[in-house]
């Protein structure tokens, strides 16, 4: 009945902590998460460090298994799949990291990263992989000569616009971003931040997107999902969600971002209230 | 000019630094750092230093605190702390200074903290070294400290490790490490950068409470336009190693006059506007070797001209408020 791209139903992901055969302690780090996904929107995740947004994502790229509940992909339980069909699965989903340079191979240059994923999926021949990893470079903002070059020879920004253009040179649907600009000066995040927005105009991508960071995840998201403790708190239209939020941790994390205007509006109403 | 500024005379200043430069020597050549920063505190005032990654803002700091890496020199320049001039004091001198009169907070408190020693121990022991102060007494007095930085039940949560405390009491230790000897000075650098927002916010309410109650002068350096708006009196504006504005609070967030200042504001995504599309700066800051002619944001500057291949002066845009940017050389 539904058209939702990625269907989260009722996960729950517990880890053993540690304890005895007798006595065992367990986290739950994601609790009973229900959420959806429609194709083409930004879901944003926001939340503080232990809130299981990051387990959240990693179960929704099947790299944890849930506890308890479903995962749907397209329709489909990503755990009860047939391999052709993970396959192709995996096709339709990518992701971002926080710091790429832990998740490039550092003996391998650009060329050789870009073109992996379409050789594990037996894409094109190998002068067509090369065009289509020019074509990605250009596409993320680099000159095709970056194909040459190896990951430390590149800044922090570029290294994510080429773990950006890794993600999306099989042309997925669905791209799942960790922090990808928590490590990058602002200078850099506002160009990459761009970059998403570009990407999912120009190739209609859905994202969804982690962040602590509350300014980025209101910059990119069309609906955002704020989470605590492993619970969804809070989950609407990003609009309505800082500017109107009902929860009232939602409310208390909104407070504590220093934000430039208001902590500025709030300070002279202070120094006015204190000469008064 | 900004209250604080006001009416003071120049013999009062708590931190001086003038015409700083640090440059770093090795096999292949010299990098420098920092060039030719000056740069005030007054006594119980916070003064931020923004700047990104590269900008020499944590070098700048460490220049105060003598403790800069093996490979860095300081070229010319002085420091002079309450009308001290620290670099011509002797390294054991120096090390007096440290924790008497200047304290660091640094951004990794669990990296800073001893993981073998109890907490007790570390925070007292500036009272041992400096003061000669019993263990018993620097242990009761630590105590005292970590109750001063909000931290519940400290008699018991002094007696444990580090690593039983969470990240922002990690950071409350260090800074009641630092205002042990109760010095004129702390320095701060990103303290509060691994933290989540809700613990960020405590942390800056009781750096803003130490110097109501303490009058202690803050040097805080950040790359957070929101905390530098949110705590600070007055602003430095560094990149690529030098200062490209400065002004107080208002005249930074009202009349933001160096286009590096301009884009940084809007580059920012923040909670309460909504932004069509972020102005990003393109490129990156450039390395100490590679700087380019003249003004060293050329490159990236969206608003660059002829002249701009000549390095600009400081030019005065407001009460004290200067930018170094040619297209202020008419004024505001």
């Amino acid at each position: 009945m539904t058209d939702a791209l990625l269907e989260v139903q009722d996960v729950s992901k517990v880890f053993a902590t540690g304890g005895t055969v007798w006595s065992r302690t367990e986290l739950t780090a994601v609790d009973h998460v229900t959420l959806d996904v429609q194709p083409g929107e930004t879901l944003g995740i926001v939340g503080e460090s232990g809130s299981g947004k990051s387990t959240l994502l990693r179960l929704i790229l099947r790299l944890l298994r849930p506890t308890s509940g479903h995962i749907l992909l397209e329709g489909r339980d990503i755990w009860a799949m047939s391999r052709d069909d993970l396959r192709y699965a995996r096709r339709r989903m990518q992701a971002v990291f926080q710091d790429p340079s832990s998740s490039f191979n550092p003996r391998q240059s650009i060329g050789a990263i870009l073109a992996a994923p379409l050789e594990v999926h037996s894409v094109g021949t190998r002068a067509s992989r090369r065009d289509t990893v020019a074509e990605t470079l250009e596409l993320v903002g680099l000159n095709a000569s970056f194909a040459h070059r190896h990951p430390h020879q590149l800044s922090g920004g570029q290294r994510q616009r080429v773990a950006i253009a890794r993600a999306i040179i099989l042309r997925p649907q669905l791209v799942l971003a960790d922090e990808p600009t928590s490590a990058l000066d602002v200078s850099v995040q506002a160009q990459i931040l761009n970059l998403f927005k570009a990407m999912k105009r120009e190739l209609g991508l859905t994202y969804v997107f982690v962040s602590h960071n509350l300014g980025v995840i209101r910059y990119v998201s069309d609906r955002v999902a704020v989470m605590r403790l492993g619970k969804v708190v809070e989950m609407g239209p990003s609009e309505e969600i800082f500017t109107n939020p009902s929860h009232e941790y939602t409310k208390a994390l909104l407070d504590a971002v220093p934000d430039p205007e208001l902590a500025w509006r709030r300070r002279r109403e202070a120094a006015a209230a204190a000469e008064a | 000019m900004d209250p604080v500024r006001r009416h003071r005379s120049e013999a009062a200043l708590t931190l001086a630094i003038e015409d700083l430069v640090v440059e770093f020597h090795s096999g292949r050549g010299v990098a420098r750092v920092v060039d030719h920063v000056s740069l005030t505190v007054w006594p119980g005032e916070i003064v931020g230093l923004i700047g990104e990654s590269g900008s020499g803002k944590t070098l700048t700091a460490l220049s105060v605190l003598g403790l800069l890496p093996g490979n860095a020199r300081i070229v010319t320049g002085t420091i002079r702390l309450s009308g001290q001039s620290l670099l011509d004091l002797s390294e054991a001198r120096r090390r007096e200074t440290r924790g008497e009169r200047v304290a660091f907070i640094p951004q990794d408190a669990l990296r800073a903290l001893n993981p073998v020693l109890r907490v007790d121990m570390q925070v007292g022991e500036p009272f041992e070294i400096h003061r000669h102060t019993p263990w018993e007494e620097a242990k009761r007095k630590a105590v005292e400290l970590l109750a001063a930085v909000h931290i519940r039940d400290p008699a018991a949560r002094a007696r444990e490790y580090p690593h039983q405390y969470s990240g922002g009491m990690q950071q409350r230790a260090m800074i009641a490490m630092g205002l042990a000897l109760d010095p004129q000075l702390l320095i701060a650098d990103e303290p509060t950068t691994a933290l989540d927002v809700t613990v960020q916010a405590q942390v800056l309410k009781l750096l803003r409470e130490i110097r109501e109650t303490h009058g202690t002068s803050i040097l805080f350096i950040t790359h957070d336009l929101g905390i530098v708006a949110e705590l600070t009196d007055w602003v430095y504006v560094m990149y690529a190693g030098a200062i490209v504005e400065q002004g107080s609070v208002e005249q930074i967030f009202q009349h933001p006059s160096h286009p590096y200042t301009k884009a940084l504001l809007r580059a920012t995504p923040t909670i309460h506007t909504v932004h069509s599309e972020l102005v990003s700066i393109p490129g990156h800051i450039p390395l100490p070797n590679e700087l380019p002619e003249g003004c060293r944001f050329v490159d990236r500057c969206p608003v660059r001209f002829e002249r701009c291949s000549e390095e600009p002066p400081d030019f005065e845009v407001g009460a004290g408020h200067t930018a170094r940017c040619w297209r202020c050389e008419a004024g505001p």
